[in-house]
C-alpha cells in the first residue's frame, strides 16, 4: 500500500474531499437532532433527582436537551481559546526567540 | 515457593548494570530481553491476589518494596510496557549510558508505585529525578545542560518537601505506611508530601520545569520523560489524596494553562508537553473528584495518556532526528517526505483529542462523566470539555496541519534530510499507535485492569449522547481551524512564550549579579583591610621569628618540617581534582551495596 499516494490523490481531489467533509458535519448535527427525539424521557430524569439551580444547572439543562449544542459548543469554544490564547495570553509573555540568551 | 517475588526494578536496574558487558553482537537483543522480561515480570503478577512483598524491618519502621494490588498494577504494566516500546524506539541509539539511564528512570518509577511505605517511596522518587536528568543532558547543547541543571534544581527542592512531609508525618502519626491521607483533617505535613508530589505532577505554579527541559531532551529521552515522572504522581495522588476536593480547582487549572501555552508555541516538542499539563490535569480532577469512576477515569486516563504521549512524541521526535527542526516556523509540506510518521502522530493526535474509536474517548469521557454526575461540579465538567477542544485543536489539527501539510517553510537542508524514520522507530510508533486504536475499540482490555471493577464494568462510553456530544465538539472545531487558516489568522511564528520558570531563571541571574558585583565588592575590601591591618604586622613579626629560628631551631625541626609538608601535599590532591572521583566511587559502592541487600533480600522474603 502507497501511504503517500493516497495522500496525493486526496489533495488532487480537495473540492471533493471538502464537499464530503461539510456532508459529514451536516449528517453529525442531524443524527444529534434524532437522538434528542429518540432519547426524550429517557436521560432527563436522572438529572431532575436534585435540583439545583445557577448557571452551570442551567448551561447543564440546555446541554442535555437541546440539540446541536455541543456543534455551538465546539465552534464558539475554538474561537474563544484561539481569542484568549493569542491575542491576551500571548500578548503578554510571548517574546523573541533568544529572549533568555545573555 | 508461593511467596518468592521479584522486585522488577531489579531486572531493569542489573541489566543496565549489565548492558555495557554485553558483546556488540548481542547488543540488540539484550536492548530488547530486559524490558520485555520485566513486562513479563509484571504482567505474571495480575492473575495474583493483593499482597505486601518484599518487607523489610528498619529501625523500628516497616519497609516495603512491593505493595502489589490492583491500583499498582495497572500503573506498572502500562509504565513497563512502555519501556519496552521506547527502548524499541531508540534501538539504535549507540551510547549504552543513554539506556542505562531511562531503565534506572523507569525502575525508579516502577519503585515508586510498589512502594507500601513513605521512604521507600522516596528513595524511588529520587532516583527518577538523578536519572531521567541524564535523558536531557545527552542532547549535549548547552541549552539542555542548562535546562537539565534547572529541572534537577527543582525536583531537588519538591523532593526536599516530601521529604520533610514524610518527616513531620511519620513523627505525628508513628506510621511510615503510604495510604490514603485523612484529607479532611489536614496538617502541614500532608500539604508538604502533596507539594513534592503535585510538583512532579507539574500542576501550576509548579509546572514550569516540564515545558522547560522535556523540549530538550534527547529525540528518545523525550519519549521516556514524558511516560513517567507525571504518572507516578497521578499514581501517588490516586493512592494518597483522593477525594481532596482542591485538586478538582488544580486539575481544571492545569488542563486550561496547558491547552492555552499550547496554543501559542511554536516548538512541537515544546506543545506536546503543555499537552501533558493539560491531560494531567484531567486525571488530577479525577482524583479531586474520588468517586470510583473518576479514580477508574484518572487510572485509565495515565493508562491511555503513556501510549498517545509517548506516540506524539516519538513522532516529534522523529521529525526532530530525521531533520533536526522541531519549530513549526521553519517546517511545513513534510508529507512527501514523511508520510508514515504523518499518519502514526495523527493516530497519536486523534487518541489524545478522545475521538471515537481511540483510546482516550474510553478513558477521558469517564472523568467528564463523574463531573456531570455531580451537580455541583457541573463547572468542573464544562471547563474539561472546553480544555478537550484545545487538545483537538493542537494535536489533532494544528500540529499534523502546520508540519506535514500547510506551506512549505523548511530551509534546504531540513528538506534535503527529511524522511520517514529507521524500522524501529517506525515499528515502535506503529506499536503505540495499534494499542490507541485497541484500546479504544476493545474496552474491556482497559477496563478489566481498574481498581473499582464494579464501577468499570457499569461504564459504557459508546452512548449515543457521548459520541454525538463528541463528534460535534471535535468536527465543527476542526470546521473553526481550517476558517482560521483560511483567514491566515493562526500561523505559527518564531518566539519565546515565558513561563513561570522566568522567575528562578531571570532570579538565578540576579543571584549570579549579586555574586560577582557586591560580593566580590566586599571580598576585595576585606582582602585589603587583612592585607593592611593582618598581613603587614605579620611579615614583620615573621622576620623577627625567622631569624630566632634560623639559628636556634633548624636543626632539630628540619625533619620534622619535610614530613608535614609531604603529607600536606598527598591530602591537598585528595581535596582537589579528586572530590569528583572520591564522590563517583562512593556513590556507586552505595548503590551495589543496597542493589546487592535488596537483591538477596528479595530472594529470602
Amino acid at each position: 500500500m502507497n501511504l503517500l499516494s493516497i495522500i496525493e490523490s486526496l489533495r488532487r481531489n480537495l473540492k471533493t474531499v471538502v464537499l464530503g467533509c461539510y456532508a459529514v458535519l451536516a449528517l453529525v448535527v442531524l443524527a444529534d437532532v434524532v437522538r434528542a427525539l429518540a432519547a426524550h424521557g429517557h436521560e432527563a430524569p436522572a438529572a431532575a433527582e436534585e435540583q439545583v439551580s445557577g448557571f452551570w444547572a442551567a448551561l447543564f439543562h440546555v446541554a442535555e436537551n437541546v440539540p446541536g449544542f455541543w456543534t455551538v459548543f465546539g465552534i464558539l469554544g475554538c474561537v474563544l481559546l484561539v481569542i484568549v490564547s493569542k491575542a491576551i495570553v500571548g500578548a503578554v509573555v510571548s517574546k523573541p526567540e533568544n529572549f533568555y540568551d545573555e | 515457593m508461593n511467596n518468592l517475588w521479584i522486585h522488577p526494578s531489579l531486572l531493569l536496574i542489573g541489566g543496565s548494570l549489565l548492558l555495557p558487558l554485553v558483546p556488540q553482537a548481542f547488543k540488540k537483543a539484550f536492548l530488547l530481553a530486559v524490558p520485555l522480561a520485566t513486562f513479563g515480570l509484571v504482567l505474571s503478577m495480575l492473575g495474583q491476589p493483593a499482597a505486601m512483598h518484599g518487607q523489610i524491618q528498619f529501625l523500628h519502621w516497616t519497609l516495603c518494596f512491593g505493595r502489589v494490588d490492583s491500583l499498582s498494577l495497572v500503573f506498572a504494566v502500562i509504565m513497563s510496557g512502555m519501556c519496552c516500546i521506547g527502548t524499541l524506539y531508540g534501538m539504535h541509539v549507540e551510547e549504552d549510558a543513554q539506556h542505562s539511564a531511562s531503565w534506572i528512570y523507569v525502575s525508579g518509577s516502577l519503585g515508586a508505585i510498589f512502594a507500601g511505605d513513605l521512604l521507600t517511596l522516596f528513595l524511588f522518587w529520587e532516583l527518577m529525578a538523578f536519572s531521567s536528568v541524564f535523558l536531557i543532558w545527552f542532547r549535549r547543547r548547552p541549552e539542555s545542560t542548562a535546562a537539565g541543571f534547572r529541572y534537577l534544581l527543582v525536583h531537588v527542592a519538591g523532593g526536599l518537601s516530601l521529604l520533610a512531609g514524610l518527616i513531620l508525618y511519620v513523627h505525628h502519626t508513628h506510621s511510615i505506611a503510604f495510604n490514603a491521607f485523612d484529607i479532611h483533617n489536614t496538617s502541614g505535613a500532608e500539604y508538604l508530601i502533596l507539594i513534592g508530589i503535585i510538583l512532579n505532577a507539574a500542576v501550576p505554579p509548579l509546572h514550569a520545569w516540564l515545558p522547560d527541559a522535556y523540549p530538550e531532551g534527547t529525540f528518545n529521552g523525550s519519549v521516556f520523560l514524558s511516560a513517567f515522572t507525571t504518572k507516578t504522581a497521578v499514581y501517588a495522588l490516586c493512592r494518597g489524596f483522593a477525594g481532596m476536593e482542591l485538586l478538582v480547582w488544580l486539575g481544571v487549572i492545569m488542563a486550561l494553562y496547558g491547552v492555552v501555552y499550547a496554543i501559542i508555541e511554536n516548538d512541537i516538542r515544546r506543545l506536546f508537553a503543555y499537552h501533558i499539563v493539560s491531560q494531567v490535569g484531567y486525571m488530577v480532577a479525577g482524583v479531586g473528584i474520588g468517586t470510583a469512576l473518576a479514580i477508574n477515569g484518572a487510572c485509565a486516563h495515565a493508562f491511555a495518556h503513556i501510549l498517545y504521549k509517548g506516540l506524539l512524541f516519538m513522532g516529534g521526535g522523529s521529525v526532530l532526528f530525521m531533520t533536526g527542526e522541531t519549530r513549526m516556523s521553519q517546517l511545513g509540506g513534510l508529507y512527501k517526505k514523511m508520510p508514515w510518521t504523518f499518519l502514526l502522530t495523527l493516530i497519536g493526535g486523534l487518541s489524545i483529542s478522545a475521538f471515537p474509536l481511540f483510546s482516550g474517548f474510553v478513558s477521558k469521557s469517564m472523568i467528564v462523566q463523574a463531573g456531570f454526575d455531580n451537580p455541583h461540579l457541573y463547572w468542573a465538567a464544562f471547563f474539561l470539555m472546553l480544555a478537550s477542544i484545545g487538545t483537538f485543536y493542537c494535536n489533532g489539527l494544528k500540529v499534523p496541519y502546520f508540519v506535514w501539510f500547510g506551506k512549505d517553510k523548511c530551509s534546504t537542508e531540513v528538506r534535503d534530510r527529511a524522511g520517514d524514520p529507521p524500522w524501529n522507530m517506525l515499528a515502535a510508533m506503529g506499536i503505540a499507535a495499534f494499542f490507541c486504536i485497541f484500546l479504544g475499540c476493545y474496552t474491556p482490555a482497559l477496563y478489566n485492569l481498574l481498581p473499582f471493577q464494579a464501577a468499570a464494568h457499569a461504564y459504557n462510553a459508546y452512548t449515543p449522547f457521548h459520541i454525538s456530544e463528541t463528534l460535534q465538539v471535535l468536527l465543527f472545531t476542526a470546521g473553526a481551524f481550517f476558517v482560521l487558516v483560511k483567514l491566515k489568522k493562526i500561523e505559527p511564528h518564531a518566539g519565546t512564550n515565558v513561563d513561570l520558570d522566568w522567575f528562578y531563571r531571570i532570579g538565578g541571574r540576579a543571584f549570579l549579579w549579586l555574586a560577582r558585583k557586591p560580593v566580590q565588592l566586599i571580598d576585595t575590601a576585606v582582602g585589603e583591610i587583612y592585607r593592611v591591618g593582618g598581613l603587614v604586622p605579620l611579615m614583620k613579626s615573621a622576620t623577627l621569628v625567622g631569624l630566632f629560628d634560623n639559628h636556634v631551631i633548624d636543626g632539630a625541626v628540619d625533619g620534622l618540617a619535610s614530613t608535614v609538608r609531604g603529607i600536606g601535599q598527598r591530602l591537598r590532591g585528595a581535596q582537589r581534582g579528586a572530590m569528583q572521583d572520591n564522590l563517583t566511587v562512593g556513590f556507586a559502592i552505595v548503590a551495589g551495596l543496597i542493589l546487592a541487600f535488596l537483591f538477596f533480600k528479595g530472594f529470602s522474603s
